[in-house]
């Protein structure tokens, strides 16, 4: 048996693509399948039946399930945005080429470079009432005159969550955008401004035609872990104050492992999978560069 | 997380070294007791607890003299605290022999023992495997209702927890106050003697008082309590919910007048964890707080700002005491293939001898009516005697196995009613229309 040289490459990369697709596939099936029945974990006498789309049914019935979905898009699109705008800038800064451009560059990648949790739990102090700095640095400036009550605030505290996350992500978004940067030729520039171009006219149509896709790039990179976010949520507010942080991720993990309802938890798994998919498989098909950039 | 960080680790050594030390500074720590050789031997016995490093000092030591003189091999698999209950149901529910023994927080008995993950101990299981008459005789009523499911016991206690008192007797003299205070309206008038701005910048730098009211266990903690001292409950002996019958309306608006009319609290308390609680209290943010006894040892560690002068006593009543249980329970998981061999290794952790070794290790305080009058105790621990007046008033939370289900409604609306979403009957009235909803199931 004679094969082509894409047919034996294609069987050179079968083992790991079958472990591969196995550990994603595998766990996806299940999920969608453990959604269809009902199982709770600490009321075995109630089996495991088979029950249809009800999980889908109850938990779309259920009005803290549209609040959820609202705080979760509202997280995320207002944290990507503003990573992307910070991003931008302080690539824009450093593309160029500043003195000390080595430690600026590590300094600013320092927030990245923490444990998501870690980093919680540090702000989580920072924005304490009673003896965080943040407080008293504003109080002492006299931005505010009595201390903010940042993670039991409704109104705060969601917006708190971004920010974290924001500081957090941002040096990710601006490698990214600082490595575009780096790639668009030189002489792009110079050529433009012999031509008259203005500042703003170099950047619409020199950079960002280049950055769009890295733009993408970093854009499809955070979307599905901003929606799937978890630790900031559950360390800093655990949801509060009255489930005005919770998250898909959040109210997941205790569908999952507070009430032990496995098929809820799945359903909702399944959920934020579709919403993820949808919205990647959308954005990929706007935001993807005419042809000849990538 | 796989490896715990060893700089954590040495720090925690040295932090309950210190701790531990200062309790015993001038009496030599007894060594394990000598277990009696047991009837029913196994080639070994697997525990699951929690990796706290209290229980380190004093029941890992216990095993290993348990496993020396039996020559039965102990393995204890040890999970985060937090993360205990997720691991020990997801092995459970699966009914496999993976561990023997096990370890719950008060909570989980109810919720075990209705799932069917672990047996009775009261004999009706199995004869060998029952509690004797001295023990049952020995343990606070409170805690038998604890472990008792259906008619049945299910689980040993080991360890206790109770909500107490803790205040500065000296910023209580310097305000002319004599004691503690001892009702509610004397925890106001106290309160807001205590608060005090002292730069007059319009910031409060010590508070009167300090509780848990993060939208967690802790915050739960508070509230039953406190629905006990005003008389009533959450969900009654019948399993009645009764979370929105006055004397728990009056205690929710009790917590929210504390935060916003009297203002004796922080505001912050709706994100307070029993780490802010200690934090505060020792550097001094707070004059009075509510908390578990693991403070006292923090409070009178060498290093400790306020050692010597810090007070404890029982809560304050209304109609009458009541203090939130909460402890620490061995059970014998149903699937085990050694269960006789493993109620020999509880029988030998949770007896009389054992619990004084472990108070002098790491100041665990047993449920037990004679730990108070062991003449050891009197001698060198006698800043456990205190706890006694708190057992008496230990109530627990509801014993139903939906416990974990219906949490997350109550700790939502009591946060909504602190920060003035709802008012304490509205949000109490939908907690029980949410619990009615899920118990009915």
């Amino acid at each position: 048996m004679h094969l082509t040289d894409k047919q034996f490459a294609y069987l050179l990369i079968l083992p790991s693509l079958t472990v591969v697709l196995g550990l994603m596939l595998y766990p996806l099936f299940y999920a969608a399948y453990l959604s269809l029945h009902q199982l709770i974990l600490t009321r075995p006498w109630l089996g495991t039946p088979f029950v249809g789309f009800q999980n889908y049914i109850i938990l779309f019935k259920t009005p803290f399930f549209w609040q959820v979905i609202k705080q979760t898009f509202y997280f995320t699109a207002v944290s990507i945005l503003l990573e992307l705008i910070l991003a931008l800038i302080f690539a824009l800064l450093m593309a160029r080429g500043v003195k000390g451009e080595n430690i600026i560059r590590g300094v600013i990648l320092l927030p990245w470079m923490l444990a998501p949790a870690v980093a919680a739990v540090i702000w989580t102090w920072l924005l304490n009432d009673v003896y965080g700095v943040i407080n008293y640095i504003l109080i002492k400036i006299g931005i505010i005159r009595k201390p903010l009550l940042w993670l039991g605030t409704p109104e705060l505290a969601l917006n708190v969550i971004v920010g974290v996350d924001v500081w957090q992500k941002t040096p990710f978004v601006f490698i990214i955008l600082l490595a575009g940067l780096q790639i668009i030729p030189g002489e792009l520039y110079e050529a433009g401004q012999i031509d008259g171009a203005s500042k703003w006219q170099l950047f619409r149509y020199i950079t960002i035609p280049y950055l769009r896709y890295f733009i993408l790039v970093a854009f499809l990179l955070r979307l599905p872990i901003a929606l799937r976010m978890f630790d900031i949520v559950y360390i800093m507010t655990g949801g509060g104050p009255g489930g005005s942080t919770d998250v898909l991720a959040t109210y997941t993990y205790y569908k999952t492992f507070g009430e032990m309802n496995i098929g809820m938890g799945s359903s909702l798994s399944i959920v934020t999978f579709l919403i993820t998919f949808i919205i990647s498989i959308v954005c990929i098909k706007f935001l993807k560069p005419r042809e000849g950039m990538s | 997380m796989a490896f715990p960080n060893l700089k954590v680790v040495g720090i925690m050594v040295v932090g309950c070294v210190v701790f531990t030390a200062s309790l015993g500074l001038t009496q030599e720590i007894p060594s394990p007791p000598t277990p009696p050789q047991p009837m029913y031997k196994s080639e070994k016995i697997v525990v699951a607890m929690r990796a706290e490093f209290s229980d380190y000092k004093s029941l890992v030591p216990l095993m290993q003299k348990f496993e020396k003189e039996t020559g039965i091999r102990i393995e204890h698999i040890d999970y985060p605290a937090v993360a205990l209950r997720d691991n020990l149901i997801t092995v459970l529910a699966t009914g496999a022999p993976t561990y023997d023994v096990v370890l719950m927080d008060i909570v989980f008995i109810p919720e075990f023992a209705a799932a069917g993950f672990i047996i009775p101990l009261d004999g009706s299981k199995d004869p060998f495997i029952a509690y004797t008459k001295d023990d049952l005789a020995d343990y606070f009523p409170g805690c038998i209702d604890a472990v008792t499911y259906k008619g049945h016991l299910y689980a040993k206690d080991y360890s206790s927890d109770i909500g107490m008192l803790y205040y500065r007797k000296d910023l209580l003299s310097d305000a002319g106050l004599g004691g503690p205070p001892t009702t509610w309206d004397e925890l106001i008038s106290y309160a807001k003697k205590l608060t005090k701005d002292f730069n007059g910048d319009g910031v409060t730098d010590q508070w009167g008082y300090a509780f848990t009211a993060k939208e967690y266990e802790g915050c739960l903690c508070i509230f039953n309590e406190l629905v006990a001292q005003a008389g009533g409950s959450l969900i009654d002996k019948q399993g009645n919910v009764t979370v929105n019958e006055p004397p728990a309306v009056k205690a929710l608006q009790f917590m929210v007048d504390l935060r916003n009319k009297y203002k004796v609290v922080p505001p912050g308390v709706v994100n307070y964890t029993e780490k802010d609680i200690h934090t505060g209290f020792i550097n001094g943010k707070f004059a009075m707080a509510r908390n578990w006894p693991y403070m006292w040892g923090m409070c009178e560690a060498p290093d400790s700002p306020i050692r010597g002068k810090v007070g404890m006593s029982k809560l304050p009543r209304l109609k009458q005491g009541g203090s939130t249980m909460g402890g620490w329970f061995f059970g014998i998981a149903a699937g085990s293939k050694r269960k006789r061999a493993a109620w020999e290794l509880i029988k030998y952790l949770t007896s009389r001898e054992s619990s004084v070794y472990m108070c002098y290790k790491s100041a665990d305080i047993p449920y037990r009516r004679s730990f108070f009058e062991d003449p050891r105790v009197k001698r060198d621990l006698s800043w456990v005697l205190p706890f006694k007046d708190g057992m008496k008033d230990a109530v627990p939370r509801p014993s139903i196995p939906e416990w974990g289900t219906i949490k997350k409604p109550l700790w939502t609306e009591i946060a909504k009613a602190l920060i003035g979403q709802k008012t304490p009957k509205q949000a109490l009235n939908d907690v029980a229309e949410e619990w009615k909803r899920i118990l009915s199931k």
